[in-house]
């Protein structure tokens, strides 16, 4: 039997979830022909059977970038290049291409006045590498001399005068309106012993009595002839 | 294209190379536009199938190019042969990569020479043009192992890039029967074509 008429066989009716399948990739086929962009994400059969779709189409007509896309390829090409020249990446592996190695070198132009705005590039971005390998040295390097410096010209500590050495006088206290007094609550409460811990409501019942006692007696005094309320 | 104006566009490449290899690595800037297109359509895409990673082919090929251009060496053919061969061996790498294409990587393995040929035709052109002919063979050379059915369906689908419903019309039946016709195309064609390729 054939391998044709092995394909044939396959051509029976289709179940649910292949036809719904067919029809998924057929919407991928309207995708590719319209020059979408395939899903990120996709079954790998899918991927494959899409693939196999690009590569007969690529075969029947020359399927090319956009000009803007290769410029920028381009582009990119260059800058990585350049990059991994100038040791800013890895160099690309051998397997594009099976020639022997040679040392590379970014040889000088030989005309200054030719050169290219690539090659500029490329002396500024060594620059700039040359540069950010120096700077944390130098800034480390700066900072330890600094310190140095000033720890040897520092100016001497002077002797204290008496005068500085003198206590402060304590200021004299001005004694407070009684408004703005309190009611010291710890000579009336006193030490709480073990057995009173769990007496709090008369402690409280204490200094409420207290409290109102201090109020009664400003109310009381302010109440009297030729006595004002501080 | 006559013969004086390839010459004269061998002798523009041959003095942009020269230049590149000199140190200014913009002048492959116009070689690699100018070959964009042919490596693109005729080398990298009829090989992978994925737009999306052709265009990395695409710009690995160009990285490799500038950063070897002192290797090399100027043969009176154009610098496109050198370019196919680097991404040519791309491909292969990214088929080597990826375990589902292992048996389209050792089909291309059999297939693609490692070096570049020496008879090749000096302009890039020409070549792109026969390797468009050959990938032509090569498709067709699978899709004469599917039944009429499937290869009916290949074409108006793939190749004539008519519409489902229009495909449909053409074939008689529905255009839910021939998505499932050109899926079940599509899957033998995939396995035909690596396994003969």
């Amino acid at each position: 039997m054939s391998k044709r008429d092995d394909f044939e066989k396959d051509d029976g009716p289709a179940t649910p979830g292949e036809q719904a399948r067919a029809e998924a990739f057929g919407r991928l086929v309207d995708g590719l022909l319209a020059g979408d962009a395939l899903p990120p994400a996709m079954d790998s059969e899918d991927r494959a059977l899409v693939e196999a779709a690009t590569v007969v189409m690529a075969s029947s007509r020359a399927i090319e970038p956009a000009p803007e896309r290769t410029r920028r390829l381009v582009d990119q090409a260059l800058e990585a290049a350049i990059l991994r020249r100038s040791g800013g990446a890895p160099q690309a592996t051998d397997s594009g291409e099976h020639r022997a190695e040679s040392p590379m070198t970014l040889l000088p132009p030989e005309d200054p006045n030719e050169r290219s705005v690539t090659d500029v590039t490329t002396r500024r971005r060594r620059r700039s590498d040359q540069v950010a390998r120096v700077l944390p040295w130098a800034v480390a390097s700066l900072a330890a001399a600094a310190a140095i410096i000033l720890f040897i010209v520092r100016p001497p500590q002077k002797e204290r005068t008496a005068d500085e050495t003198a206590e402060v006088a304590p200021r004299a206290e001005v004694p407070l309106d009684v408004i703005n007094t309190s009611r010291p609550a710890d000579p009336l409460v006193g030490r709480i012993g073990k057995a009173d811990r769990g007496k709090a409501t008369e402690r409280i019942d204490l200094l409420y009595a207290d409290r109102m006692a201090g109020y009664r007696d400003l109310e009381f005094r302010r109440a009297l002839p030729g006595e004002r309320a501080p | 294209m006559s013969d004086a104006a390839v010459a004269e566009k061998l002798e523009e490449e041959r003095r942009l190379v020269a230049e590149a290899q000199a140190g200014n690595l913009d002048a492959m800037r116009p070689i690699l536009e100018a070959y964009a297109a042919p490596l693109y359509a005729t080398v990298i895409l009829p090989r992978l199938g994925d737009a999306a990673t052709a265009e990395d082919v695409l710009r690995d090929t160009f990285t490799t190019a500038i950063e070897k251009i002192e290797q090399f060496r100027w043969t009176g053919k154009s610098i496109y042969v050198w370019l196919r061969q680097i991404a040519v061996n791309k491909v292969y790498d990214v088929h080597r990569r990826s375990k589902r294409s292992v048996q389209l990587a050792d089909a291309m393995a059999k297939e693609m020479p490692q070096t570049t040929q020496p008879e090749a035709a000096a302009d890039a052109m020409l070549i792109a043009a026969e390797e468009q002919v050959q990938n032509r063979e090569r498709i067709g050379h699978a899709m004469r192992a599917l039944s009429e059915r499937y290869r009916t369906a290949i074409q108006l689908r793939l190749i004539d890039e008519l519409p489902r419903e229009e495909c449909a019309r053409r074939m008689n039946v529905t255009t839910g029967t021939f998505d499932v016709v050109l899926f079940r195309a599509v899957r033998a064609f995939r396995k035909h074509f690596g396994a003969e390729s």
